[in-house]
């Protein structure tokens, strides 16, 4: 099935795009949509454990566990709430 | 190298000045920057009569401008100074910090600090050069914008001329008018800008000067070096460097807490995110001694926008193209506007208009959410005093003209509209932060950024002294992180160090006060140990609450807009957030026992007798 990923800052400058779609195996999860992020993309990898992201799926915040649905849209974002 | 920290205490009516050196102990006391400026502050108030009477806009009210102690040294990022006065837009503490290259440049001209009083004849700017003040006649430079009296200064005097500048907002003694540095660089809130304008001051110019006297100069240098290595391992100052503030728009605006529509909404476009923003970048710029560079300079003319601004005049009024966010960035900063009080004032006064309580009567016109025309026609209105500008231009204080429903709508707190675009009802911690902040609604006072991370238990309990509670939406402890946050803001704003690598503001792994420590030590020769510089911020924040007192604020003034309290959040993640009144009370209750100041918010009598002896020696 077809996720359709989207990386703020920092992550984006690791994958070299802001978004990405990618084909995976149903059913998914969010940590089955990591490990293969993280492996088409090493720099991505290093980058998620260095700034462990918040995740959403949608609307929705996400866990590794949460299940993906084909066509979901997942926000890697960046926890910072300065000013 | 004995340490010499000297204060020009200016009368633009007489046009004197006389040159004054800070007693030792009140400089051991509050190093300088806002503490030294609050020693100054409450000093001028405990000489008043009547504290209450002294006018924000008249011309007794002093006008204090200093640099951070070791502004302009090596040090990583020591390039602020403050702006302090009573607030003409609060009515309280008005306290603005700005970088830039003006702090460096006042101390390297042989002023550490100017207090600034009475009026002046006829507009006028004070020149700083090589130790000598002279008042000179600004009729020429009276009506210009900032970016052209910058230029025009700068022309007249030489190279390495730095301005601090008003621009019309200033000279109309707009409540919300800041003092600018550069095209952006502002000490912003509070309404500085409308001080000066009141004393016929359009310009404080710097230049020249032999380089700033330094203790151990190559310790100095050593640990530069080496802080600037540490700093530069950090994630967040890497991408600070790269995407600059506005990166944190597409965190809070996931999250939904981005205030949207005057905090009706909590979400808003995508196309403010800090990749639509980079697309009119050219540069990234920094101020003195800066590892950062945090700052865009934009292809429409001007520098930023930061993330505030792009939240309050983007978000907050309904507007989604970037371009006009842009642009109306470049307009507040070019009529030396507060882009976060512009921001909240307009969509406060949109909100009105939208549920009828005020009319085209009174607003002449029309007063629709995302009307880039009508905002652009506003902040112009608003910076020249016309039309329905004029009453904008009062800021909070506007209330007057508006039905008493009105204030239900306001986002400020104490006076002073919300600073910053994130919505504060799903961190409990950022609430309580600004209902206490000294200067009123501000996230730069005591934010505790770090309760977005999920810090293991043990890292925060070093942190913040204790083991405290990690759920950034529950009510507990967040006294002890918002006073921890307190002191170490308070003291790093004295040395004049930027907020930006200060440990605690967006991550752990920045400048504490060890760091500070050995600093202040190369720098001056002070000896200071981490203990004398943990007071040091205790202590500005306990003269900023006698300060507030002595206009009569109390514990009812520590409070939230009333939006928070009733309104939950409508959207994603923080939907269903608000603040609870009987819980925000005893967030209050912890954070004046963490203070050490009694039930009511009281600073203790033994600190007050203290603080009084202290700044009693001050001229
Ligand atoms: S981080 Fe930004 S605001 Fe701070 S000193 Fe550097 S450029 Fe200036």
């Amino acid at each position: 099935m077809l996720i359709h990923v989207r990386l703020a800052e920092p992550f984006w400058r690791a994958a070299g795009s802001r978004t990405l779609a990618l084909e995976l195996p149903a059913p998914a999860t969010i940590a089955d949509l990591l490990a293969r992020l993280e492996a088409d993309y090493p720099a991505l990898k290093t980058e998620i454990e260095l700034s462990p992201p918040l995740i959403f799926i949608g609307e929705m915040e996400a866990e590794r566990t949460s299940s993906l649905a084909a066509g979901a849209l997942v926000h890697l974002v960046w926890p910072l709430a300065g000013g | 190298m004995t340490l010499s920290v000297t204060t020009a205490m200016v009368d633009l009516s007489t046009g004197r000045h006389e040159l004054t050196t800070v007693p030792p102990e009140v400089v051991h006391a509050y190093l300088g920057g806002r503490g030294l400026n609050m020693a100054y502050l409450y000093r001028a108030l405990s000489d008043h009569p009547e504290p209450r009477k002294l006018d924000p806009l008249g011309p007794e009210n002093p006008l204090i401008v200093g640099a951070g102690l070791i502004t302009g040294t090596q040090a990583p990022n020591a390039a602020r100074f403050n702006v302090s006065a009573r607030s003409p837009e609060s009515g309280i503490l008005g306290d603005s910090n700005c970088g830039g290259f003006f702090g460096a440049a006042m101390r390297k001209a042989g002023f550490d600090r100017l207090v600034i009083r009475g009026r002046a004849e006829q507009p006028s700017y004070l020149l700083l050069e090589e130790g000598t003040l002279s008042l000179l006649p600004a009729d020429d430079l009276w009506g210009t914008d900032i970016h052209a009296a910058q230029e025009m200064l700068k022309a007249r005097h030489g190279p390495g001329t730095v301005a601090a500048v008003i621009g019309p907002a200033g000279e109309n003694q707009v409540r919300m008018a800041g003092i600018f540095t550069g095209k952006k660089n502002a000490a912003g809130r509070g309404g500085m800008g409308a001080v000066m304008g009141s004393k016929n001051l359009k310009a404080i110019v710097a230049r020249g000067g032999p380089p700033i006297a330094i203790a151990q100069k190559d310790a100095l240098r050593a640990i530069r070096l080496r802080q600037q290595e540490y700093l530069k391992n950090s994630r967040v100052i890497q991408v600070l460097g790269t995407a600059g503030t506005p990166m944190l728009y597409e965190v809070s605006n996931r999250l939904g807490a981005i205030r949207t529509r005057n905090s009706q909404e909590n979400h808003f476009a995508d196309s403010l995110n800090a990749e639509e923003i980079e697309k009119f970048s050219d540069k990234m710029l920094a101020c003195t001694s800066c590892v950062v560079h945090c700052r865009h300079r934009n292809t429409l003319g001007g520098e930023g926008p930061e993330y505030s601004t792009v939240g309050l005049l983007g978000a907050n009024l309904g507007i989604a193209a970037t371009e006009q966010v842009i642009a109306l960035n470049n307009l507040v900063n070019t009529l030396g506007l507060d882009s976060s009080s512009t921001g909240t004032i307009i969509g406060w006064a949109m909100e009105l208009y939208q549920r009828g309580l005020i009319t085209d009567e009174l607003t002449g016109g029309p007063l629709l959410w995302g009307d880039f025309e009508r905002v652009t026609g506003l902040i112009e209105d608003i910076a020249h005093r016309r039309g329905f500008g004029a009453i904008l231009a009062e800021s909070t204080q506007a209330v007057r003209f508006f039905p008493l429903e009105a204030r239900d709508y306001l986002i400020a707190v104490k006076g002073l509209p919300q600073s910053d675009p994130h919505d504060v009802r799903y961190f409990k911690g950022f609430a309580l932060g600004i209902a206490v902040a000294s200067r009123g609604a501000d996230h730069l006072r005591n934010r505790p950024t770090l309760e977005v991370f999920n810090l293991p238990d043990e890292v925060r309990a070093r942190i913040y002294g204790r083991a405290n509670d990690p759920d950034p939406t529950s009510y507990k402890d967040k006294g002890l992180i918002v006073a921890w946050s307190d002191d170490i803001y308070a003291l790093s704003d004295c040395l004049g160090i930027c907020r930006f690598v200060t440990h605690g503001f967006n991550s752990p792994h920045l400048l504490g006060y060890s760091h500070f420590q050995e600093l202040v030590h190369a720098a001056t020769g002070l000896e200071q140990d981490v203990d004398d510089l943990r007071e040091v911020g205790r202590r500005v924040i306990d003269t900023e609450r006698l300060i507030n007192a002595s206009f009569g604020l109390a514990r009812s003034d520590d409070t939230l807009p009333k939006r928070y309290f009733n309104d939950p959040m409508p959207d994603r993640k923080t939907k269903g957030h608000r603040i609870e009144p009987e819980q925000f009370q005893h967030m209050l209750d912890e954070y004046y026992a963490e203070r050490g100041w009694d039930a009511e918010g009281r600073v203790p009598a033994a600190r007050q007798e203290e603080i009084t002896r202290l700044v009693s020696s001050l001229p």
